[in-house]
């Protein structure tokens, strides 16, 4: 109970001094877990409760391990509902907690006023609850094994969603709407005594509905078979097979059950770097005040290891671009003049006591997504302090070497990891490919290929659920000149690399085996995006 | 009613079992296993437990690093478990993590190995230091480091005060008085211990893949019997004409040219046995590898009596491999050893002719659970 009273005093004073900074964070409530359970959360990735699935044991192994022999722990972990749930580790000292707490009051206010997460729904732990529910009685009623193999196969598509879907409304994108019972037979008009069934329900009249039955059936799958083919290509496969595929009723109910998961996990991916450099400022700057000088040394030593390993680490990228901002803003270091000043020694006495710092962030942090972030904060300054570089895999020497050190370069590799949340991005073009009804996918090609054994997998897994044949459009790189060695003469140390020229192919998966088939450029005219994100030198290759 | 988490981690770890034993004998062949250093935890490549994505080729996708380098160096840019970022939550695996416990568990029910029931009464008092208490005193391994630079920043701060502006750095050094160290005392308690004797013919005719067969083998023995007992030494004998007592990497790696003496081995072995290895306190395991060449009359004269003899009543176990490429005729010393020693219940041989055959071999050498 005592111990109760002092976190209680402590979740006060953090909220307090959250409040105190502008901050405006939905109610917080705070666990206390021990160890085992604070990695059984973070394999459920935060929640209490999710569907069985191996998947799942799979990370809490992962966990278990990395707190077992590296003394490794979850550092914070809190859910965006309303009110806010967030775990303290039983063990944590008194500063860990502080630390902790102001870090989740700095997500509650991520969760409540960032744009993108206004769709999101805020009860999802009732819904993980009813979805594990509802998918735990499939397995009752059709068996372990025929449910769980089939969500392998639905996981494998988990992320074939459109991010932008909560903000549009798609009429084939509602899965689960009213569908007509796909019965064979009319329904009856029940009898309590059997010698009154023909006078009830003469034959002659369940003939005739039964051709109604038939032919309103056969309008309908014609129907639906138009839908499939869609004016333009969209994305949201997972969407597509719900509505589309041929599948039983529980199966399309677990495809939405698993989009409608994806879809809440979304704003939290798409907004990793801008959230955790969020709660990470503020855990910085409050706990100045909050750790008790003794605790303070302590404090450094855990935050240091949570901003270890540079760009990667979102808390640490985040963090860094969020102090520039306000401090660019604090002294006028934006707009024309700034942009249009040449002059370094002038740039770095630049101070115009503008003062706009916390106004600018608060703005940032209500409107922004990690692209748009670091597309406009991520500055040839920033890039500088952090001394990138950017590396490329060369198959002729069997390594990865760095490739640029230029700024452009830098941020269009930063950048290309967070679009389309770091995914290739593939479209359903048509659910009637050659007048056949069979699917066609297209990947959206931006100059990096797909991992082209996974692909043919989940194509394998896409057909099952399609019913019919698959087809993937995309490109590789295919080989069409070795390199000249006479070039290394005069830089012996520079890796030399094929010149290598794109191929256009389509994978099909007809039920029995899979299929490469060689394209045209003309036919993937419609799947090359104006991108390339390759850093390789061009002295290197050929 | 179970723990959902619970069930979950059942439910892949029976899929992970399965799915080793199922490629048991691939993940033995391919040596992908062998030779991860250190650690409980070994990773197993296991494409099946994975669920299949729609993900970009991580060797066209490139990569961000930070720190020193020109253009053109090599950079270690292995694909990690964590994946880029932005991926979705939770953990990405590219292999299963399993417990060496838990493989050799797997080993165990594969080859229906029986349990190994040390014989007698052999326990070994064995002492783990354990660390209870913090002293100012003590040698350079117990110092905790973190804690004296804590200190000495600590101590820093107080006598002056240090830069105050954001982005200076301070450089702390640590003095003497800032020092503590670990403290503590050994706990004794009784233990089965036993000791793994490898031997291998090293002369020219044994190198190359026949070597790597030998490696592949012993690590997996090596499993199976450090699973079983607390306390596990090992010695590495290489022989010739003569025979020498090696580190665990020369073992594997050492070739010579002489001709074959195979008794000189048995002779050291013998003699570790007794120096270090009283058979009254150690499960002693012997495992001799060659290509079955030996000196002339060296087999019958002297081996079959240092075996007879000496070396397989002292051990619990005496194993021969014969490895040879390609053919599966035994070579003369396993013939003549086998005809002299085929009744002793310690004492097993096996033909190894290619990696496709390792993994019986392990069962005729383990399966007696001795």
């Amino acid at each position: 109970m005592k111990k109760v009273r002092e976190l209680e005093a402590l979740r006060k004073e953090a909220r307090r001094l959250a409040e105190s900074v502008g901050l405006d964070p939905t109610p917080v409530i705070f666990g206390v877990v021990d160890y085992d359970q604070l990695n059984e959360y973070s394999a459920y990735d935060g929640f209490p409760e999710r569907f069985p699935h191996w998947s799942f044991g799979m990370s809490y192994d992962y966990f278990r391990k990395r707190s077992a022999y590296s003394g490794w722990w979850t550092y914070e972990l809190v859910l965006n509902t309303d009110p806010a749930i967030a775990f303290l580790r039983e063990s944590n000292t008194p500063v860990e907690n502080k630390g902790v707490m102001i870090h989740v009051y700095g997500h509650a206010d991520f969760f409540k006023h960032n744009r993108w997460f206004s769709k999101t729904p805020k009860e999802m732990i009732k819904l993980m609850h009813t979805h594990a529910q509802r998918i735990e009685e499939y397995m009752n009623k059709h068996g372990v094994e025929k449910v769980e193999s089939f969500m392998d196969k639905a996981l494998s598509i988990q992320y074939e969603i459109d991010q932008y879907a909560p903000f549009i409304k798609r009429r084939w994108q509602d899965a689960l709407e009213n569908e007509e019972e796909n019965k064979k037979e009319p329904r009856r008009i029940p009898v309590k005594r059997d010698y009154m069934e023909r006078f009830v329900n003469p034959p002659a009249w369940l003939e005739e509905r039964r051709t109604q039955l038939k032919s309103r059936q056969e309008r309908q799958s014609k129907r639906l078979q138009e839908e499939t083919e869609l004016a333009k290509p969209q994305k949201d496969l997972l969407a597509f097979l719900a509505r589309y595929g041929r599948l039983e009723h529980w199966q399309k109910d677990i495809l939405s059950m698993i989009r409608d998961e994806s879809l809440y996990f979304v704003p939290q991916m798409q907004t990793k770097i801008m959230n955790e450099g969020w709660a990470m400022l503020w855990q910085a700057k409050l706990m100045a005040e909050f750790a008790a000088p003794h605790e303070f040394i302590d404090h450094a030593d855990m935050a240091s290891k949570v901003l270890a390993g540079g760009v990667a680490n979102p808390y640490a990228l985040g963090k860094l671009i969020w102090e520039d901002m306000k401090e660019r803003w604090d002294k006028g270091r934006f707009g024309r003049e700034w942009e249009l000043c040449q002059d370094p020694e002038k740039r770095k006495r630049w101070d115009t006591k503008a003062n706009l710092g916390t106004e600018k962030i608060f703005e940032v942090r209500r409107n922004y997504n990690d692209v748009t972030f670091l597309a406009e904060f991520f500055t040839e300054e920033l890039y500088e302090k952090l001394r990138l570089f950017t590396y490329e895999y060369i198959p002729e020497t069997g390594a990865y070497h760095i490739t640029s050190r230029d700024f452009a370069d830098v941020k269009r590799k930063l950048l290309f990891q967070h679009t389309n949340l770091g995914r290739p991005m593939i479209k359903v073009a048509t659910g009637n490919y050659g007048n056949k009804g069979e699917l066609l996918l297209l990947h959206m090609y931006n100059g990096v290929g797909l991992n082209l054994e996974e692909a043919k997998e989940v194509l394998k897994n896409t057909y099952f659920m399609w019913g019919r044949p698959v087809n993937l459009k995309t490109i590789m790189r295919r080989k069409i000149k070795d390199p000249d060695p006479m070039r290394n003469r005069i830089h012996p140390e520079r890796p030399l690399t094929a010149v290598y020229e794109d191929q256009g192919m389509l994978l099909r998966y007809d039920g029995e085996s899979t299929r490469e088939l060689a394209l045209s450029a003309d036919e993937v005219k419609d799947i090359r995006l104006d991108e390339d994100y390759s850093t390789v030198p061009q002295e290197w290759i050929g | 009613m179970a723990k959902r988490i619970l069930k979950d981690l059942e439910r892949f770890k029976r899929i992970v079992r399965g799915e080793i034993r199922k490629n048991l004998k691939e993940l033995i062949e391919s040596g992908e296993i062998v030779g991860q250093k250190g650690g409980n935890i070994i990773k197993v490549p296991l494409k099946s437990v994975r669920i299949p994505q729609f993900r970009y080729d991580p060797r066209q996708a490139g990569g961000l690093g930070t720190g020193e380098g020109e253009i053109g160096d090599p950079v270690h840019a292995e694909p990690s478990n964590d994946g880029p970022p932005g991926q979705g939550p939770g953990p990405h695996f590219r292999e299963v993590e399993i417990e060496l416990r838990e493989l050799a568990e797997i080993l165990g029910e594969e080859l229906e190995l029986p349990k190994i029931q040390p014989k007698g009464q052999k326990q070994v008092v064995h002492g783990d230091d354990e660390y209870l208490d913090i002293s100012t005193v003590g040698p350079q391994t117990l110092l905790m480091k973190r804690r004296a630079y804590q200190k000495g920043l600590l101590r820093q701060l107080l006598m002056a005060p240090g830069p105050s502006l954001p982005g200076d750095t301070i450089v702390v050094t640590p003095i003497k008085e800032d020092f503590r160290y670990l403290y503590g005392q050994p706990s004794l308690s009784p233990e089965a211990s036993c000791v793994m004797i490898f031997m291998r013919d090293a002369s020219g005719s044994m190198s190359g893949e026949k070597t790597e067969i030998i490696r592949q083998e012993n690590w997996w023995i090596d499993l199976w019997l450090r699973t079983n007992y607390k306390h596990v030494d090992r010695v590495y004998i290489l022989h010739d004409y003569e025979a020498q007592e090696v580190k665990e990497d020369d073992f594997y790696n050492l070739s010579t040219g002489g001709g074959t003496r195979i008794s000189s081995a048995y002779e050291l072995c013998d003699r570790v046995i007794d120096r270090r290895y009283h058979p009254e306190h150690w499960n002693i395991y012997a495992f001799h590898f060659s290509d079955g060449e030996n000196w002339i009359g060296d087999t019958e004269n002297a081996c079959v009596p240092l075996l007879e003899e000496k070396l397989l009543p002292k051990t619990n176990l005496f194993c021969y491999g014969q490895v040879t490429l390609g053919r599966r005729s035994p070579g003369l010393h396993l013939v003549k050893l086998k005809e002299r020693l085929d009744e002793r219940e310690n004492f097993v041989t096996s033909i190894i002719s290619s990696r496709e055959e390792i993994l019986q071999s392990i069962k005729e050498f383990l399966g007696k659970g001795r």
